[in-house]
């Protein structure tokens, strides 16, 4: 092992050569988990699913150029009046209810999912991680104490808590985030706080005591970042279903006004159409248009992170990774 | 007569729950009314078998767990110490002879006292934090003893910026400094745990141990996991930092042969218990207790034609959480009597500090 510093892996030899020393090693386990996950092609296309939906996101004001003179461009512009059908008038994949841009709708949509996604679950796994490592890390009375209040929490339905909450507060995107916020840190908490009663027992975590470091520094240090493995799986797949129940949400009724580009209202809103018959040019058309889309972008959003976050699992995995 | 670090009376018994309301039903008694005591610069061998209670020994003399009953002493003066014995006694005499409660309470109440300047288990957390920079502990397994997502930098330099010794530039210069020092390279810096062998890594362990300067450290059976030549390495590393650094060990192991190498006294342990304690030579020519007597005959001689009698122990041994009556080495002893299972036998010194609990010898 001694002499010069040599490159750990064969793979990935070809990138980043030059790396300034401090660096390198961490650079090398990105590298490797790079090299583990090429390994699974289902992997490779939820990355792959993932980026598409995330240039759509980044690249929406150029897709779908917000009209001039429209302030909040999550709201659809409409021409008032009846659906047309995908291709009509330029509109790419149709008009919808009070006649909607449906490829607005998409494109500007996937914004808004992955706003709700990334902010719910952010917050829910702070709120997780910072509880269920209190809770496994001091045991005792604040344990007891922390996981009763998060038993509270999971005896209700998620769905049903989560309408609830939403009912109670005013019909908004914000307040459904709230609400899905409420319903998903408990089981965060659970799974951290499960890791952290078996990573706490590992000699590096005395030896870390023995050498003198304070409680708090053991335990955001040494405990916390070993723990979130399986929790980070989790969440990855997680910003799929989170997604997913916040369409459910809105398709009720507690979600943002009608016309907002979000696609659980946006199926909500075409939904009405379904089974009625809609004349453009003459032509009788079944509006099937207006659920599809919107639905299929919700199934490949929940099916990217689904597969993501099954690829995190395996490149996670401790066995698998030395 | 100095001592750097001194257990006196240090019982450690975990609680076994159970029940709805979690009521403590039995305890193990791993570690059960031993004395410790370590002078500057010398090392002490605890060695027995496993779950004996060596480890647990090796962690309350730290203050890692706290011990259930009695002290850990740490610097404390020669005249001190003398008070303490003397207060010790009388205390003692005083509840056989059921003399009043008076006296009694002012003896107790001056042993407090000494206590509350000296004893480990009296510092609050911080102080026992401040202090941690003096004693260190060697892990057995170096292989769980390393944070696995820290670099090598990190876990050699944590006890230096933890106590606030040094920090940027410094921290760095010191901790390859450690490095070297250990037989490691200055490129080992940015590495992973994982990227390193057995002995390395238990190197890596001994600088992180040495990081602080300590003048006592706990080696708790460093070299059990390793192959034997790489456990040469490491006692020679660890002989060599001792003679740099005037420091002292408690090593604990359950190899005769490395504690010999390593030890200038010996305490035998069995089941929570020192059974015997004697100088290293002492020991090794004229062991007294039989378990002892036991644990030597079996040590291998590097002679194909010496024939020796082996002692094999029959049977395992008990549980610490149901000990034995009376002696507890009783029920694999070949002088067992009656009197074994009635009587524990105190440790009392048979001549020249060897001590030995046994009815018989």
């Amino acid at each position: 092992m001694n002499g010069e510093e040599k490159p750990v892996r064969g793979w990935g030899k070809r990138f980043f050569e030059p790396i300034k020393k401090s660096m390198a090693p961490r650079i090398r386990e990105l590298r490797f988990s790079f090299f583990l996950m090429r390994k699974s092609l289902l992997a490779i296309v939820g990355l792959a699913i993932v980026l598409v939906i995330l240039i759509l996101a980044v690249f929406a004001p150029v897709l779908a150029p917000v009209p001039e003179g429209q302030r909040d461009p999550l709201y659809m512009p409409r021409d008032f009046q009846s659906p047309k059908p995908p291709g009509a008038e330029g509109f790419i994949l149709g008009t919808g209810h009070l006649g909607v841009d449906i490829y607005y709708g998409i494109i500007w949509g996937s914004r808004t999912s992955i706003y709700i996604a990334v902010f719910v679950v952010l917050v829910a796994s702070i709120l997780g991680i910072v509880l269920g490592a209190i809770a496994g890390y001091y045991g005792g009375a604040v344990d007891e104490l922390l996981m009763r209040i998060t038993d509270i929490f999971l005896s209700i339905p998620g769905l049903v808590l989560a309408m609830a909450v939403a009912a109670v507060l005013s019909r908004s995107l914000e307040n459904i985030m709230l609400a899905l916020i409420v319903v998903w840190w408990p089981p965060y908490a659970r799974i951290v706080r499960g890791q952290v009663l078996s990573i706490k027992e590992n000699t590096y975590v005395e030896a870390a005591r023995a050498v003198g470091s304070k409680k708090s520094r053991v335990l955001f240090r040494h405990v916390v970042p070993n723990s979130l493995a399986p929790m980070l799986v989790s969440a990855t797949m997680d910003l799929g279903v989170v997604v997913l129940v916040a369409a459910g949400l809105s398709y009720i009724g507690f979600g943002p006004p009608t016309g907002t580009a979000e696609w659980g209202k946006m199926v909500s809103d075409g939904q009405q159409y379904f089974l009625s018959t809609v004349i453009y040019d003459g032509v009788e058309y079944n509006p099937w248009w207006m659920v599809t889309f919107p639905g299929l972008m919700i199934f490949m959003f929940v099916m990217g992170f689904n597969l993501l976050g099954d690829g995190l699992r395996d490149i996670l995995d401790p066995r698998l990774r030395r | 007569m100095e001592y750097l670090v001194e257990a006196r009376g240090m019982k450690k018994h975990f609680p076994i729950r159970g029940g709805l309301l979690r009521k403590q039903l039995a305890s193990v008694k791993a570690v059960d009314g031993i004395n410790l005591a370590i002078k500057k610069g010398e090392t002490i061998g605890l060695v027995g078998e496993s779950g004996c209670g060596k480890t647990t020994a090796g962690r309350c003399i730290l203050n890692l767990v706290p011990p259930t009953e009695g002290h850990v002493y740490y610097r404390m003066p020669a005249e001190e110490r003398k008070r303490l014995v003397g207060l010790e006694d009388q205390l003692a005499r005083m509840i056989e002879e059921n003399s009043d409660g008076k006296s009694k309470e002012a003896v107790e109440k001056e042993i407090e006292e000494i206590q509350d300047k000296f004893a480990l288990d009296r510092r609050n957390q911080e102080e026992l934090r401040k202090l941690r920079q003096f004693m260190q502990i060697v892990f057995q397994d170096p292989f769980s003893s390393l944070n696995p997502r820290m670099l090598i930098r990190d876990i050699v330099g944590e006890p230096l910026l933890v106590h606030g010794v040094a920090r940027g530039e410094e921290l760095r210069e010191r901790t390859t400094a450690l490095l070297e020092k250990v037989g490691l390279n200055p490129e080992h810096l940015y590495r992973f745990p994982h990227e390193f062998s057995g002995g390395q890594r238990q190197r890596i362990g001994i600088a992180r141990a040495f990081a602080l300067n300590p003048d006592f450290v706990v080696l708790d059976e460093p070299t059990s996991a390793l192959d034997v030549s790489v456990q040469a390495q490491i006692l020679n590393l660890l002989n060599d930092l001792q003679a740099e650094f005037g420091l002292s060990y408690l090593f604990i192991s359950h190899d005769l042969s490395t504690i010999k190498y390593m030890c200038d006294s010996i305490n035998v342990m069995y089941l929570g218990k020192v059974v015997e304690f004697a100088s290293k030579d002492e020991l090794f020519r004229k062991p007294l207790h039989p378990y002892t007597e036991a644990l030597l005959s079996v040590i291998p001689v590097p002679d194909p034609d010496l024939r020796r009698d082996r002692i094999v122990l029959a049977g395992d041994i008990p549980s610490p959480a149901n000990p034995p009556t009376g002696c507890r080495f009783h029920t694999r002893c070949r002088y067992r009597e009656a009197i074994c299972e009635q009587k524990d036998p105190p440790l009392t010194d048979r001549g020249g500090g060897h001590l030995v609990a046994c009815h018989f010898r």
